[in-house]
């Protein structure tokens, strides 16, 4: 069974978090602060965090980097806030994916197993897979179905970013800082356009699916279906 | 363009904004004659006429035919506007019906001798202020005038021809015409039609032939016309130049200074200046300078129209204290940059002297000597029935204290006499009468210096009882006592005047001091109204009324004390659109009780203040000029107060914006976590892995009821919310047992951990409330007992009657609100730091709310027994009808 750590001040959210995660097999530890959260997280080595952002004794974002500075356990962060701004501070500051409240509970199962599948070791190699698409890093090759596509170096960039995050939300920031380098991150227009790009190349060999999703104000994700 | 044909831009700009203000009015055409007879009626007739044939609406507002057949051909086929018929003293008089002709407007209205003066009660007293508000209105106006009526050139037709003229037009109104048109004849001409009978019919003809039309006079007066045409057309051009950037001279460094006074001559002073001020286009300044010396009632009035004069010709006046003529002449001159001042000649040596130091002090200034005649007999004896002369200014009570005095310094000088001898007792004398210098007047010092030298040579001198000295030393003593007495009258009189201008002085400062210094505490309009009466009440001893303008922007009868009359209103309205003083001491209804004033500030008005002035005696200049600074210091501080509330509204306007996105957060943020619960729990329940755990389907189950709970109690708390805030709530009132009402309260929160006691100190409580609402602050209350406190803690409810109050408590053990905090756990969307999730912070205003609608009070404090919190709610005791007591 994995574990999972609850932070969140609502016992109804908790409660609820508690009876559909069990049925999942999943262990649930519960706390309603962050105080607490932060000493279970020490304690009980969850394999992975669901956060709420407003607790009552610190804001949700202190305590992400808190538990940053000596674990990479995966943050889900659950948030009542339309705000992108938190959002986009939450990933920034370390949070691996974010769920807005109200959500439905398969949804959060993907999202946990997404995040558990990152923890489950990186995938090695210069090979990546996401469905149909694949990636050879050093042939500098990408197939999708097996057809090769020709993409520019800052598209490819681009794409490995994407990948390598697969099914998690990537931050405008974290796109632009690892493509073009810290001196760029406010540049978010550059990004547009090459997303376009990109977008439309892998659309042609897929017929009508996405294969990467905006997330409006906060970034991208590449889609995964597994 | 090049550089130097660059026109000057605030001539432009000046040039621009005076064809701005003419815009919308209505062109103004002058007929001008040399005297009448000329044929200026005729003329503007035949030239309404064209404009008839044109298709131009005309009317006939006045027309003076005087009879002539020729004239009265002309009016067949104008539009005639009926006059006016107003009584005075039983006689029926006819006047423009201005009114009638704002109403029609007509393109073009034909007013006749624009110099005549209304009847009294008509809304103006001149003619020619009606023609301003009829172009005001956008009305072209066709109007005559004779050159003698042009203020300007009056007095010079009156040298010419002797003929008294009284009735005249300022000359700006000659500068506002758009047009004017000069009537010319030759004087034989007119000769020949006077005796013709053409001009005047019967024997006035006669008369007129006598006194004005001789041929002499005609020339001077046809050259006077043609001259004052030919400048108004020059100024015209250079207007028209300065716009059409062709370099004109333009002389912008040149002012002039007249000096003013009640002297009648004074106004001979003033067209002088205006005229050339006029062709040097310069500004000109006249200035007054009280000394203190006190005027009779004819000088006093002299000097007001002299000083409207000036403002009518278009100067500004000033007027200061200052006992040295000379010196404030020569500080005004400084500080306005003057270049030229224009004096009369004096006729008094002492003026003369004024004149040499002038002269002498002012050396960059031109000064230019304006002759003038002599006082004739009639106006010398005028002015000097001085009723305020040097010797009566007081009355006779000084010259009573005066003997009263000598009296008694005669005793004692009789008693001393023998000790001391008849010298020394001079001495006492001469004393005495520089006493009396310190404590009266010129009068009262002769007095008693004339009457001390014959009653210490009557009574003292050897030979005693007689009034001729023997010693020469005597007759030196005697000289020396007149001599100190006049001395003395004279240094005392000088103190006096100035001791007067100070306290004046003073009493002036004083009062716009204190006004200003009462006018910073004042905290709404009234207080500020209420201020400025009793300050007008205590300078002026007038009442007056002051008329705000409303949220509609315009005034109501409705003073700060009390309505006014209908005529009062027509009168602040007319000056409220106007902007200008009307009523009592100006030209505009002068025959009303008060004087109208409005508040103005930059660019707009505030309201009207109406002026009861005490006693039928115009306000002197300072007098004027005090009222004046008062208006305009009570405008300035209604200002500022406007503009305070606009920023409080600003800062509401704020303060709900605020509150609207707080309510907008914590709502969202309260209806979310309940709905996240029950779309968790609703998808969760979906779930195929979720079917087979029974005892979990039972949990989520009761989540979903529970979540649902909760958000229909944020909805029903934001509704009533709204309906408290709103005004909005009726009391659904009925008698009701206060234990049952807490009893039903009680028993809704039985699930619920905590225990919750009901103690009833007094019995049967019967209240007459809104049950619904009643019953929702109570369980608001326990909530929050319940929320704040630990689980199965004991909560107590008391309900007892204390001094006619109903007080129902809810006492919990919980850990208590912090001291500081008490004061804002009733405001809206307050949450006391830390407390436990579920509520917007809208539970406890809403208690507040509810009591309040119910006159009672709510009180929240920490208890004093135990540790924990305490509620009072406190509500008015009624005795219930006998039937339910008796139950």
């Amino acid at each position: 069974m994995r574990k999972i750590l609850v932070i969140d001040d609502e016992a109804s959210i908790r409660k609820l978090l508690r009876v559909s995660l069990e049925a999942n097999d999943y262990q649930i530890i519960e706390a309603e602060n962050a105080q607490i959260g932060i000493q279970k997280v020490i304690e009980e080595r969850p394999e992975i965090i669901l956060l709420d952002l407003g607790l009552p004794d610190k804001n949700g974002l202190v305590v992400i980097k808190e538990i940053r500075q000596w674990s990479t356990t995966p943050i889900i962060v659950l948030t009542v806030l339309d705000s992108d701004h938190d959002k986009i501070e939450a990933l920034d500051g370390g949070a691996d994916d974010y769920i807005t409240k109200p959500f439905s509970i398969p949804e959060l199962l993907v999202r946990i197993r997404v995040a558990l599948r990152h923890t489950s070791g990186q995938e090695k190699g210069s090979i990546l897979k996401c469905g149909q698409l694949e990636m050879d890093l050093a042939a500098h090759i990408v197939k999708i179905d097996n057809h090769i596509i020709k993409l520019t170096v800052t598209e490819f960039d681009i794409l490995k970013v994407l990948i390598r995050y697969k099914g998690r939300v990537v931050t405008h920031r974290i796109i632009l800082n690892e493509v073009w380098g810290p001196n760029s991150v406010e540049h978010i227009h550059y990004l547009r356009v090459y997303l376009g790009n990109l977008r439309k190349k892998l659309k042609v060999e897929t017929t009508d699916e996405e294969l990467i999703s905006t997330e409006a104000g906060v970034g991208y994700r590449l889609i995964d279906k597994d | 363009m090049n550089e130097l044909t660059r026109l000057d831009p605030d001539k432009l700009l000046a040039r621009l904004n005076q064809e701005e203000i003419k815009k919308g009015k209505g062109a103004f055409r002058i007929f001008l004659g040399m005297c009448p007879g000329v044929g200026k009626t005729y003329a503007m007739l035949g030239a309404a006429l064209e404009q008839h044939k044109l298709g131009k609406q005309v009317s006939i507002g006045v027309v003076e035919t005087h009879g002539r057949i020729e004239t009265v051909k002309l009016l067949e086929g104008l539009t005639i506007i009926p006059q006016k018929k107003i009584t005075y003293r039983e006689t029926q008089l006819q006047e423009l019906d201005i009114d009638k002709i704002l109403e029609l407007k007509p393109d073009i209205i034909l007013i006749d001798e624009l110099a005549h003066s209304n009847a009294p009660g008509s809304r103006h007293n001149k003619r020619y202020q009606d023609v301003l508000e009829i172009l005001d209105a956008g009305i072209s106006v066709y109007s005559t005038l004779n050159v003698q009526h042009i203020e300007s050139r009056a007095d010079i037709v009156q040298q010419i021809t002797g003929i008294q003229i009284r009735e005249t037009v300022p000359d700006s109104l000659w500068d506002l015409a758009d047009q004017v048109e000069l009537i010319d004849i030759s004087p034989q001409e007119l000769i020949k039609r006077l005796k013709e009978g053409k001009v005047y019919l019967g024997d006035k003809a006669a008369r007129a032939e006598e006194n004005f039309f001789k041929e002499a006079y005609l020339i001077a007066l046809r050259e006077i016309s043609l001259r004052l045409t030919a400048e108004k057309v020059d100024h015209d051009l250079q207007g028209h130049l300065s716009v059409r950037q062709i370099v004109s001279p333009w002389n912008t460094n040149e002012r002039l200074m007249v000096a003013v006074s009640h002297s009648p001559h004074s106004t001979k002073l003033i067209r002088a200046a205006r005229r050339m001020a006029f062709s040097l286009e310069a500004p000109w300044i006249a200035v007054h300078i009280d000394n203190g010396e006190r005027l009779n009632q004819f000088d006093q009035s002299t000097l007001f129209q002299n000083i409207n004069l000036a403002r009518e010709l278009g100067a500004e006046v000033l007027s200061l204290y200052d006992s040295d003529v000379v010196s404030a002449l020569n500080r005004v001159a400084l500080e306005k940059n003057v270049t030229q001042i224009i004096l009369g000649r004096p006729e008094r040596r002492t003026f003369r002297v004024l004149l040499d130091r002038l002269i002498q002090n002012t050396h960059f200034v031109d000064i230019h000597i304006i002759r003038q005649e002599k006082d004739s007999a009639d106006l010398k004896k005028k002015r000097k029935s001085n009723p305020t002369s040097v010797f009566l200014g007081d009355g006779p009570v000084p010259y009573f204290y005066s003997l009263y005095f000598l009296i008694i310094v005669t005793l004692i000088s009789l008693f001393l006499n023998q000790y001391i001898g008849y010298r020394a007792v001079g001495l006492i004398y001469l004393m005495s009468v520089i006493v009396v210098g310190f404590r009266s007047t010129l009068g009262p010092i002769l007095f008693a210096s004339i009457s001390g030298v014959l009653i210490w040579d009557y009574l003292f001198i050897p030979p005693l009882f007689a009034f001729h000295i023997l010693e020469v030393e005597d007759r030196m003593m005697c000289l020396a006592f007149v001599f100190v007495g006049i001395l003395s009258g004279f240094l005392a009189r000088k103190t006096k005047t100035k001791e007067r201008l100070l306290i004046l002085r003073e009493k002036k400062t004083n009062a716009l001091f204190n006004l200003l210094k009462d006018f910073s505490t004042a905290m709404n309009s009234k207080a500020l109204c209420e201020l400025t009466e009793n300050s007008i009440q205590n300078l002026f001893g007038a009442q007056i009324k002051i008329l705000l303008k409303d949220a509609k922007g315009t005034i109501t009868r409705k003073s700060i004390s009390g309505n006014i009359s209908e005529k009062e209103f027509a009168l602040a309205l007319w000056s409220f659109d106007n902007k200008k003083n009307a009523g009592w001491s100006t030209q505009t209804l002068s025959q009303s009780r008060c004087l109208s004033i409005p508040l103005i500030v930059p660019n707009r008005i505030l309201g009207i203040l109406l002026f009861y002035p005490d006693m039928k005696k115009i306000l002197n200049l300072e007098e004027e000029n005090l009222l004046n600074s008062i208006c305009l210091q009570l405008s300035n501080a209604l200002e500022h107060l406007l503009l305070q509330d606009q920023n409080k509204d600003i800062q509401l306007l704020e303060e709900s914006e605020k509150l609207h996105q707080t309510l907008l957060n914590s709502v969202s943020h309260e209806m979310r976590i309940p709905l996240t619960s029950i779309l968790g729990s609703v998808s969760a329940l979906q779930d195929e892995k979720i079917q087979s755990f029974p005892d979990k389907i039972k949990i989520l189950n009761q989540e979903l009821v529970n979540s649902s709970q909760r958000l229909n109690r944020v909805i029903e708390n934001l509704l009533d919310m709204n309906r408290l805030s709103s005004g909005l709530l009726t009391l659904k009132k009925e008698w009701i047992d206060v234990y049952d009402l807490a009893q039903s309260v009680i028993s809704q929160l039985k699930i619920k951990k905590n225990k919750i006691l009901l103690v009833e100190k007094t019995v049967k409580l019967y209240l007459n409330c809104d049950e619904r609402l009643l019953e929702h602050a109570l369980m608001n209350l326990l909530l929050n007992a319940i929320a704040y406190s630990d689980e199965k803690s004991l909560i107590k409810v008391e309900l007892e009657l204390i001094h006619e109050k109903i007080n129902i408590r809810v006492k919990d053990e919980g850990k208590g609100i912090p001291e500081d905090k008490l004061g804002l756990i009733f405001d809206k969307f307050y949450r006391l730091p830390g407390s436990p999730t579920g509520g917007i912070g809208l539970g406890l205003s809403i208690v507040k709310g509810i009591v309040e609608a119910h006159n009672g009070k709510v009180f929240g404090g920490n208890r004093i027994d135990h540790q924990g919190a305490e509620f009072t709610i406190e509500l008015p005791w009624v005795k219930p009808p006998i039937k339910l007591g008796e139950d």
